[in-house]
């Protein structure tokens, strides 16, 4: 029987004149793996929460939807709650209650169960998801894999039969997200429940899924298991579509455009090896001609070029010559949070070049986001130098600014209120994986670091040659329009609309027109631009991105790429921190492994690449030493 | 600490703490306040070694210094004059009470920290989710934002620092408006953020109807053992001072202090009540070292 | 729950709320006429008097059907008002609960200015520690916010002026209603020198808190009231 048959939907939001779904005809049948993809504003949030009466939001429906059978509106209240369940993007704002094992009981709560069905469904749910060793945990303590896990487990304690994930792992580091999805897979697979998913990590969820759904412009372009829907997705010669499919399935398909059935087409590395062994055999040098060259002369073109060129894919002309001295350098930086904590940078020193881009790799608590801070000057590391073109940044010991400080104001810096990472009792969270960098940062080190601890007023001009782009925009905005955030930031910076880079940087990023809307009403990429366009108002030479794919769908991080590009044309060196190894692979010109708060590895990005076994891109996982110059799609002559 | 004094359900030990906080605000005796402040002292002792206490022992310390030098600055009542203070009498009696009512006052300090100790937030709820579930409710939901806020806090005072705003050696003025610069960006994010949070609720069935409990704990022997020791115990304390054994005046002078044979009882009554969870917690001790030396 | 739903619009005094109200409040006077008669007994009776006061509020809050959006409203912005210390830590006499409190009750009025003064007030003190001051915290913040919020719609409170003035008297209120259980439970002979004594001793803390919250009050009303009056919209509660 079909779980959700969808006949015609169309939707508009309330408010708004263009229909965000139109005619939207589907069905999905019970126990399947439904996987939705297409770009941000497809209307793949929209058509999911569609599925979900609570969430639906408010708007004009037209067509019909039906949940086994009957209507959805009327559907019982409790059998909604019960059997349709939902997970959203963001844990942080999906978890009500303060302990994990209040935030389990919940929605068992509401539906009023009595106390002993409770006890007794947890005690078989509990094991299931892994959670015994912090049932009892503060939420606030946990990592973002362990919420994202808690919520999920919130939800399947009203044994749903559909689960609804709405970009279940955009928040989370590559680990936790392939954790989290593999139990997914084990839900739908064991207890034959019907997942709907909108996700963008295809790579992972192409070979699980059952069904793959494209929806381009709120319109079903795509409906079909996944090696048909990869076929069917590449023959549209779309490349913003095409973006979706897996490596595996792009270098197959770039290859042999023609390849005669959707059986064939490889999913993961192990079917995209065995692929590729059989159709080096079968076509030899042969295979890809008539794009943009075969992957075997563009290997042989490959190993020239880098011979002579340092090996930057990207080009190498704003590279600076190795000998000229370094943009920035880290020397024997040490950082901890509090006196027992342990280091997050032990010793870590650093060269960046002026003009290059640089990505750092590094696991959760590797430092990797506390090393940008201290570049940034957000925080002050407590032994070791940085210098912005040969010129000291910090002084090399915070200890002499504490020192001064106390003396200038007779206040010495308080703990807040309430930072429960402060007590004794939140420390036990390191063990369970908890992000070093986020989890610690506030409370014990933010009360000291509040009083606002900088070295020298020469520093503090040399800090404003440095921008800093957190993971989230919405830190920066503490005004109700666009352009009043503009005029604050000029105005900050003392400068007149009319001398500043404004005007360009606004038509570089295309934010022309946004100055009268609220920053919180236009849409997550634009507001992405609108944080960078802050930071380059202070015209920065280095520029640091902390993790700036997070959460985007290919074709924005395509469009972010191409963006970062022109910035780094104007004269700005890039360094960011990342997981997505498929980005840097395609855009930086050196990458660096941080591990244990040292640098670990630092090499342009090709040799880093090909050195490395499981911090590699997974065209490279595919051709492996069967290509070996092979090391992203680019390489084929792919878009 | 699970065991001993502080495994007692929240609700035995809540009815514990009423009623030492009750007797720390209205006994005066000198006999029973030194005898409370010892028991706090040594209740905070045994729960954790007095480590929460020493943290803040010493403001308390000085709240009671205040305390005790006040009431002979300002108050000249009593006959025992000691000596003049810019021609106001300062009395042996001002003295003693303003002693007295420092002793009070610390000892309620110190049984505070004690109850915090064992009764904390998740317990203080759970005894407050019966009374009044939505309140709860509500607190445990804030509860749960307040460290995620302390954390968004930290971000946009890294972004702030790292965009120049917060420079060094900024005035007051500057300090405060960029401190309500932070908070503008939280509250904006945050009240956003919270529309998604009101969708998870109601996703999972919040508002269908009446919330139910999944709170299985319940009064075991032992709680009931401890109850009904303590009714005994407190009416007998509560009743005797209330018909005037150990009531103490220290104006006009002195009162001597005497025990009638009443007193002794009531005495009696008032340490062993002090007395329980020490002597819970020593036995718990014994018990464990027991089972370890045979091990 | 048709019932239900009705009960929710309905006002302060409706609903057989008024009675409750009425001898709760006739309860705390005679507490505190008691108290006052025999001074021994003051500190129990002070705070059953408090907690009398507060009851009403609370018992109307719990038989409220909420939805999720505006019991969030609440929990949230009392714990904003509970962490909005931590920018300001270098500066101990600012205090922006108060502020925080009075723009909560001016644009979401005066039962949620109560409460999330009072949630302010009890979130703090679990993370904190509990002491003989959180009922009074408790009573302070959230009569502040109960007062901003009934004179939500008068001149006052939509002059500047008139806010901060508010401000400002609340400033002083709030460290008078909170040193009065230290001064009347543990001062012996309450002596007007004793309580002036008492009151000159708090009176740069109240100053700087009266201060600080005529300058946020001055400065940041404006962005508060449009920050707060967005969520309104969106949280789907505007006035009827």
């Amino acid at each position: 029987m079909a779980s959700y048959q969808i006949e015609d939907v169309s939707f508009r939001y309330a408010g708004s004149a263009e229909p965000r779904l139109e005619d939207v005809r589907l069905s999905i049948g019970e126990g399947e793996f439904v996987l939705l993809c297409g770009p941000s504003g497809s209307g793949k949030t929209t058509l999911l929460r569609q599925l979900k009466r609570e969430a639906a939001p408010a708007g004009e429906r037209t067509g019909a939807i039906r949940y086994a059978g009957e209507p959805l509106e009327a559907l019982d209240e409790r059998r909604s709650a019960e059997e349709i369940g939902l997970v959203f993007q963001d844990p942080d704002s999906g978890i009500v209650m303060s302990t994990a094992w209040q935030e389990l009981t919940f929605a068992m709560e509401n539906l009023g169960y009595p106390a002993a069905a409770i006890q007794r469904r947890l005690a078989e749910l509990v094991p299931f998801f892994g959670i015994e060793s912090w049932l009892h945990r503060d939420v606030g303590e946990l990592s973002g894999g362990q919420k994202q896990l808690l919520s999920l487990a919130s939800v399947m304690t009203l044994r749903p039969r559909v689960l609804l994930l709405d970009e279940p792992t955009a928040q989370l580091d590559p680990v936790a997200a392939r954790e989290f999805i593999g139990l997914i897979a084990r839900l739908n697979e064991e207890l034959g429940l019907t997942v709907v998913i909108s996700e963008h990590r295809y790579e992972d969820l192409f070979p699980l899924a059952s069904r793959v759904v494209l929806l381009r412009e709120g319109r079903v372009a795509v409906d079909a298991p996944p090696r048909e829907a990869a076929l069917a997705i590449w023959r549209e010669g779309r490349a913003e579509s095409a973006r979706v499919l897996p490596s595996a399935a792009r270098l197959c398909l770039g290859a042999e455009p023609l390849a005669p059935s959707a059986e064939r087409v490889p999913l993961t590395v192990r079917e995209g090896r065995a692929w590729l062994r059989d159709a080096l055999e079968r076509l030899g040098p042969e295979l890809g001609r008539g794009r943009g060259g075969g992957p075997a002369a563009m290997a042989a073109e490959r190993a020239g070029a880098a011979a002579s060129a340092g090996a930057a894919p990207s080009g190498d002309s704003a590279s600076a010559a190795p000998d000229e001295p370094p943009l920035l350098e880290c020397r024997d930086l040490v950082f901890a949070y509090a006196k027992d904590e342990p280091l997050v940078l032990s010793r870590l020193s650093l060269q960046v070049r002026r003009g290059e881009w640089m990505a750092l790799f590094g696991s959760n608590g590797a430092g990797k986001s506390t090393l940008l801070k201290c570049i940034a000057g957000a925080l002050e590391p407590q032994r070791g130098r940085i210098l912005l073109g040969g010129e000291p940044l910090s002084a090399g010991s915070s200890l002499r600014s504490l020192l001064r400080l106390r003396k200038g104001s007779g206040e010495p810096p308080q703990r807040g209120l309430a930072a429960p990472d402060a007590r004794p009792a939140g420390r036990s969270g390191g063990a369970a994986g908890a992000d070093a960098d986020a989890a610690r940062g506030p409370g014990s080190p933010d009360a000291s670091a509040l009083a606002g601890r900088e070295p020298s007023r020469g520093a503090a001009s040399l800090r404003r040659r440095i921008g800093y782009v957190a993971q989230n925009p919405l830190l920066y905005f503490t005004r109700d329009t666009v352009g009043a955030q503009l005029e604050d930031r000029l105005r900050r910076l003392g400068l007149e609309e009319a001398a500043s880079p404004l005007a360009e940087l606004e038509a570089l990023l295309e934010l022309e027109g946004l100055r009268g809307r609220h920053p919180y009403d236009i849409s997550g990429g634009q507001q992405q631009k609108l944080a960078l366009l802050l930071v380059l108002l202070g015209e920065p030479e280095l520029l640091l991105l902390d993790e700036p794919t997070k959460g985007l769908d290919p074709e924005s991080k395509h469009r972010l790429a191409g963006l970062l590009g022109r910035i780094r044309e104007r004269g700005t060196t890039l360094l960011m921190v990342s997981h997505d190894v498929e980005f840097a692979a395609a855009h930086a010109d050196r990458c660096g492994l941080l591990f244990d708060g040292r640098m670990a590895g630092l090499q342009p990005t090709r040799a880093f690449m090909s050195d490395n076994y499981y911090y590699t891109t997974s065209v490279r996982r595919v051709a492996g030493e069967l290509l070996p110059e092979l090391l992203t799609l680019k390489d084929l002559g792919h878009a | 600490m699970v065991f001993g004094f502080a495994g007692l359900h929240p609700r035995v030990s809540f009815a514990y703490f009423a009623l030492l906080l009750l007797c720390c605000m209205l006994l005066r005796h000198p006999v029973l306040l030194a005898a409370t402040l010892a028991a706090a002292l040594l209740l905070n002792l045994s729960l954790d070694g007095g480590r929460r206490l020493r943290r803040s022992l010493p403001a308390y310390l000085l709240i009671a210094l205040l305390a005790a030098v006040a009431n002979p600055l300002f108050s000249s009542r009593g006959e025992t004059i000691l000596f003049y203070l810019r021609d106001r009498p300062v009395t042996l009696e001002a003295i003693a009470y303003g002693g007295l009512s420092a002793a009070a006052l610390l000892s309620l300090l110190l049984v505070f920290t004690a109850f915090n100790l064992v009764l904390d937030s998740g317990r203080l709820l759970r005894l407050l989710a019966p009374v009044a579930p939505q309140t709860a409710f509500a607190v445990t939901v804030s509860m749960r934002f307040v460290p995620l806020l302390t954390r968004r806090l930290g971000e946009i005072r890294s972004v702030q620092r790292a965009l120049g705003d917060l420079p060094e050696g900024m005035g007051r003025r500057r300090y405060l408006r960029e401190g309500m610069e932070t908070l503008h960006a939280l509250v904006a994010w945050s009240l956003e953020e919270a529309l998604q949070t009101a969708l998870s609720m109601r996703a999972r069935g919040y508002g269908i109807g009446p919330r139910s409990s999944a709170d299985v704990s319940r009064l075991d022997g032992r709680d009931w053992a401890f109850l009904w020791v303590l009714l005994l115990l407190g009416c007998n304390i509560i009743i005797g001072r209330a018909s005037g054994v150990h009531a103490y005046e220290a104006y006009p002078r002195l009162e001597p202090l005497q025990e009638t044979p009443l007193g002794w009882v009531h005495l009696g009554c008032y340490l062993l009540f002090l007395a329980l969870p020490v002597l819970m917690n020593g036995k718990e001790r014994l018990h464990w070292r027991l089972i370890r030396s045979k091990m | 729950m048709p019932k239900r739903s009705a009960e929710r619009s309905s006002s302060l005094h409706s609903s057989g709320m008024g009675g409750v109200y009425a001898l709760c409040l006739l309860g705390a006077l005679a507490l505190m006429g008691l108290a006052m008669w025999r001074r021994e007994l003051y500190l129990p009776l002070s705070l059953a008097m408090i907690a009398l006061a507060m009851l009403p509020f609370f018992i109307r809050f719990e038989r409220r059907k909420l939805r999720a959006e505006e019991l969030l409203l609440v929990a949230m912005l009392g714990a904003i008002a509970a962490v909005s210390r931590i920018p300001f830590v270098a500066l101990p006499s600012v205090q922006p609960v108060s502020f925080i409190v009075i723009m909560a009750a001016l644009v979401f009025g005066a039962e949620s200015g109560f409460l999330v003064g009072a949630i302010a007030a009890i979130v703090s003190n679990l993370f904190l520690g509990q002491g003989p001051w959180t009922p009074w915290q408790m009573f302070s913040w959230g009569m502040i916010g109960f007062t901003a919020g009934l004179l939500r719609h008068t001149r006052l409170m939509g002059s500047a002026w008139g806010r901060a003035a508010f401000g400002f008297a609340w400033g002083f209120l709030f460290g008078w209603v909170m040193n009065l259980w230290g001064l009347l439970g543990f001062i012996g002979d309450l002596s007007w020198p004793a309580i002036a004594a008492s009151y000159a001793a708090s009176f740069p803390f109240d100053l700087a808190h009266a201060l600080s919250n005529v300058f946020f009050l001055m400065l940041f009303s404006g962005i508060w009231l449009r920050i707060l009056g967005r969520a309104k919209r969106k949280y789907g509660l505007l006035d009827p």
